[in-house]
């Protein structure tokens, strides 16, 4: 099934501004119900941008926590990868155990981020069918601790091999209290 | 001959590294060691002449370039070719050459690099092949990045896959 854009946002100038607000509303709120703590979204903008300064951008040879899915339905066919350093994922961990009053061991500490991303992600595949009127779905997010480098020529990679350049959604999240700090990355191919 | 030994930490060699970045080669002799970091889905190719003791060191992305004037090692099918041209340059025979293959992990199983590194691997496989290059070990596949230490001297291929945890021992 194709997909259409909602005419309230069909002026492609402001396709991504439109959906960029949108998906900062919502993470922020989620992610304020989540853990509590006072959120700030960053949008650092959206472009189509050649694969080799993906990883270059993206590649500092550094351990990271990546919660990774994929979103898929009509035309949509992307990857959303949420990038946090290993610090913040303790953070994080630790702010949403609380909650729960877990101490959380390394595979809970897994299950909580993946839970996490879950919400995120499901956010984002909600605002994507409502502005594309379709159903968009997302696989369960996976969560790996590994090199930045690694993670991130894993999700490029496969969509180099098609295509030299891609359509990179970038924005960035943090906390007034500098607890949290997390990046959002949406991979989509451009046509 | 090539002697694989796998470690999470990073061997304490003393002798002058070369680092080879993502898409690139390097060649390199005795007393020199070959450095590559962070293999995902690609793949880190050795090519090794025992006896003089000089070898290649390949670092590729992708199995299959597509245009003949993209950077032919970011591909493993236009890199093999690549690097034993440039070895010949340096008098070194292609039937002396042997070969070790490290890398193409799928870290993230939810997209297609799983089929990615596979691809990658095969790839190498079969363009030895093709040049009568005997591969005598590898290290591929899995779910973890890897970096390459390959010591020309002796012929030892550390490969170091970094542990990490959140939380725990």
């Amino acid at each position: 099934m194709k997909c259409s854009l909602d005419s309230t946002a069909s002026n492609e100038k402001y396709k991504h501004i439109a959906l960029y607000k949108l998906l900062g509303e919502k993470i922020t709120e989620a992610l304020r119900t989540l853990t509590g703590a006072d959120i700030v979204v960053q949008i650092s903008g959206t472009r189509t941008i050649d694969i080799a300064k993906v990883i270059e951008k993206y590649s500092r040879d550094e351990p990271i926590v990546a919660i990774a899915s994929s979103i898929y339905g009509g035309d949509i066919n992307g990857q959303i990868l949420l990038l946090l350093n290993i610090s913040v994922a303790r953070d994080l961990v630790n702010m949403l155990a609380r909650e729960i009053e877990l101490k959380p061991s390394d595979e809970d500490a897994r299950d909580i981020l993946r839970e996490f991303g879950n919400i995120v992600i499901g956010n984002i595949s909600s605002i994507l069918s409502k502005m594309y009127r379709c159903r968009v779905e997302y696989d369960i997010p996976e969560v790996v601790v590994d090199l930045d480098t690694a993670v991130v020529d894993s999700i490029v990679l496969p969509i180099a091999s098609e295509h030299d350049v891609i359509e990179l959604h970038e924005m960035s999240i943090s906390s007034t209290s500098e607890l949290l700090k997390l990046r959002i990355i949406l991979f989509g191919v451009s046509i | 001959m090539i002697e694989i030994i796998r470690t999470s930490r990073y061997p304490n060699i003393t002798r002058p590294k070369i680092s080879v970045g993502i898409g690139d080669c390097k060649i390199a002799s005795n007393p020199h060691v070959l450095v590559t970091y962070s293999l995902g889905s690609c793949v880190a190719i050795v090519l090794y002449e025992h006896h003089v003791k000089t070898a290649a060191l390949i670092h590729a992305l992708l199995p299959e370039p597509k245009s003949s004037n993209d950077n032919p090692y970011k591909y493993v099918r236009s890199a093999i070719p690549r690097a034993v041209k440039e070895l010949e340059k340096k008098g070194i025979q292609k039937n002396m050459l042997i070969a070790s293959i490290v890398g193409g992990a799928s870290i993230l199983k939810s997209t297609v690099s799983m089929s990615i590194g596979k691809r990658n691997v095969e790839t190498a496989k079969s363009v030895l092949k093709t040049y009568g290059i005997k591969l005598v070990v590898e290290d591929t596949g899995g779910s973890h990045s890897r970096s390459v230490y390959f010591d020309v001297a002796t012929g030892r291929l550390f490969v170091i896959v970094p542990k990490f945890k959140l939380f725990g021992g």
